[in-house]
């Protein structure tokens, strides 16, 4: 197509990127809070702060499990499923939820409830939000949209990344240099040394965050694999790699179940030291009932859980499944892994995060080089095109715009208050309308003295957060400090560090912003 | 008079650029989920290690084509290519399974 290889591959590496960035940084920006889903979720959820990490995890979730369940067959023998999710390292609360029976092929809706493993007693005033979890889904299912079309978009825009990262690598001579390389305050040369660092410095983890994002959707990209294996394609695949995924409907037929107890200690005499992640129980009290005891994989690089299957009324193991990995299963399932780094302890999670903040800056500094290019290749009374302007009010919107929306999501979290309904969907809104507002600032103008408007913006935000968190809660940043709550001081603490990155960030654009005066004022002289 | 009218559309820069990232992906598509389906049914694994082995691999195939497809500089090889060996494995695949 061009003169030669390395051409085609510098053409292909600008427009492939320039098409899908602002969705990108939307997706690794999500994604990289994701690695920090629960401890989202954790702050998100003020009755659940004072909750303390068990000293004896394991072996306290025996009598954990009997009470949860014995609590569920009081208070909900009717409903569809039991749900029993045991505290663990992130998540120091127990989830004793059940899903309600839906009517007419409707699934029944799920009540949560959560527990303080140390007393055993529900925790009353959970808030209705959705915390972490609200990044996660943004990250591959968007808002607004159908799952299926979100995820095909999510797709396209992941294969163009993998493309993008490796026609980089083709067109980059000088790779290992580059890496000790930053020219900084020297223009598009300084976005572009931004952009090769942050590039060249997380490459590994570039390339394996896209391809194994790729591969988490992969049955729905490519389900030609198992439907030419199997008759019924991806379903009957599934049902055949995972016994335990599969469940007969309940009879109707009422009958008694083990008490549960018996249930647990058989489980127990068979398995004594499994971690155990959640417990299940299937149709209580109908005669299929049965109940799946998962294993906790750790730091193990598998997603899968291994799980046993009990029937809950004569208490025999009916099936397992995931305790053996074959190499096929342990090269998807480890992939999955690496992914979803459920595996990482607190250093390799950070790693992840600022490895995802490195992508961040890779598409961003991408996307604003572009824009800078072709403003220094303009003559001087030259106006800009709808393309450049396109792209530029997209920069500002995106860039900007999305660390704005993401305050507006924890304000609305602690500022609406907690008895109205639909909460946890007005929260979400406030996300997006925020972000609306920002883009249409930027349509409006996206120089760089909006740039520094903005900047300021968000220093005011990301500042304010930890104050109004101290104003509504119990705690404040010295009380998590004194106390040990690592999480929570954590998060106040970064909350702290954004701001004083976009008060760097908004100096800079000051100095450019005088800069840019001056040098006009010069121009107009030379004319004069 | 129509004929010159009608190739030099054909050069046009747009219809080029165009044509290229449908053999990309479109054509890098159907070529990926042809191969990884015969490779599926040819390894000799189990029928879901074969499966899964075949989705892993799957990314892998799709990027090689896409990055080929934009390396090759004449555009009725690249879909002279996909089309030949698209149609040549559906056809192994489909004498294997007896579709026939």
């Amino acid at each position: 197509m061009k003169e030669n290889f390395f051409r085609s591959m510098t053409w292909l590496h600008t427009w492939t990127g320039l098409l899908v960035c602002w969705l990108l940084f939307l997706i690794f920006f999500a994604g990289t809070l994701s690695f920090f889903r629960h401890e989202i979720t954790l702050w998100a959820q003020p009755a659940a702060h004072d909750v303390q990490p068990q000293l004896n995890r394991v072996a306290a979730q025996r009598q954990q499990i009997s009470t949860a369940l014995e609590h569920l067959a009081m208070k909900a023998p009717e409903a569809e499923t039991w749900w029993v999710g045991l505290p663990n390292e992130r998540n120091h609360t127990m989830a004793v939820s059940y899903r309600e029976k839906g009517d007419d092929g409707v699934r029944g809706k799920w009540q949560d409830n959560y527990m303080d493993p140390n007393s055993q007693s529900i925790l009353a005033e959970y808030r209705d939000t959705k915390g972490g979890h609200f990044f996660y889904r943004l990250h591959f299912d968007l808002h607004y949209m159908d799952r299926t079309v979100a995820r095909w978009i999510v797709s396209f825009a992941s294969l163009f990344m993998l493309i993008g990262l490796i026609s980089g690598v083709v067109i980059h001579k000088r790779i290992f240099k580059d890496m000790f390389q930053f020219r900084s305050a020297k223009g598009v040369r300084t976005w572009l040394d931004a952009h090769n660092l942050s590039s060249v410095l997380a490459l590994p983890f570039h390339i394996m965050i896209t391809y194994t994002g790729l591969v988490t959707l992969i049955f729905m990209l490519f389900p030609y694999p198992a439907m030419t294996q199997y008759e019924g394609g991806n379903r009957a695949f599934f049902a055949d790699l995972n016994s335990a995924r599969q469940h007969a409907d309940a009879t109707g037929k009422q009958v008694e179940m083990l008490p549960m107890k018996q249930l647990v200690d058989q489980f127990y005499t068979n398995w004594p030291n499994v971690d155990i992640k959640r417990v299940i129980l299937d149709h209580p009290f109908d005669e299929t009932a049965i109940v799946k005891f998962y294993a906790n994989t750790g730091t193990q690089v598998q997603d899968e859980m291994p799980v046993w299957v009990y029937s809950a009324v004569t208490g025999e193991l009916k099936t397992s499944a995931n305790t053996d990995l074959s190499p096929s299963e342990t090269l998807y399932d480890g992939m999955i892994a690496l992914h979803t780094g459920r595996l990482a302890l607190p250093g390799l999670r950070w790693l992840y995060f600022i490895c995802g903040i490195a992508g961040c800056v890779m598409i961003a500094s991408g996307a604003v080089m572009w824009a800078k290019r072709i403003r220094a290749r303009m003559k001087s009374n030259e106006q800009p095109g709808f393309g450049l302007k396109l792209v530029e009010a997209l920069n500002l919107a995106t860039l900007m715009g999305l660390p704005v929306a993401t305050t507006a999501f924890f304000y609305a979290n602690r500022l609406l208050p907690n008895d109205l309904s639909n909460r946890a969907d007005m929260e979400v809104h406030l996300f997006f309308v925020t972000w609306l507002c920002v883009t249409v600032f930027a349509i409006y103008r996206a120089g760089t003295k909006q740039w520094k408007q903005l900047a300021q913006l968000n220093v005011i935000l990301w500042l304010l957060l930890p104050i109004c968190n101290a104003l509504t809660t119990q705690g404040n940043l010295i009380s998590y400090l004194l106390e040990q709550q690592w999480i929570l001081a954590g998060f106040d603490l970064l909350c702290i560090l954004t701001a004083f990155g976009f008060f760097i960030q908004m100096n800079k654009l000051a100095t450019q912003e005088k800069a840019n005066v001056v040098g006009t004022f010069k121009l107009k002289e030379r004319n004069t | 008079m129509v004929i010159p009218q009608f190739s030099a559309w054909f050069q046009s820069a747009a219809f080029l650029v165009c044509s290229r990232f449908l053999a990309a992906i479109l054509g890098g598509y159907i070529f990926s989920a042809i191969s990884v389906s015969l490779l599926a049914v040819l390894v000799p694994l189990s029928k879901t290690d074969s499966v899964l082995l075949a989705v892993s691999l799957s990314v892998l195939v799709y990027t090689c084509v896409f990055i080929w497809v934009f390396s090759v500089r004449s555009l009725v090889k690249i879909y002279g290519w996909l089309i030949a060996l698209s149609a040549s494995q559906i056809f192994l695949l489909a004498v294997i399974k007896g579709w026939l």
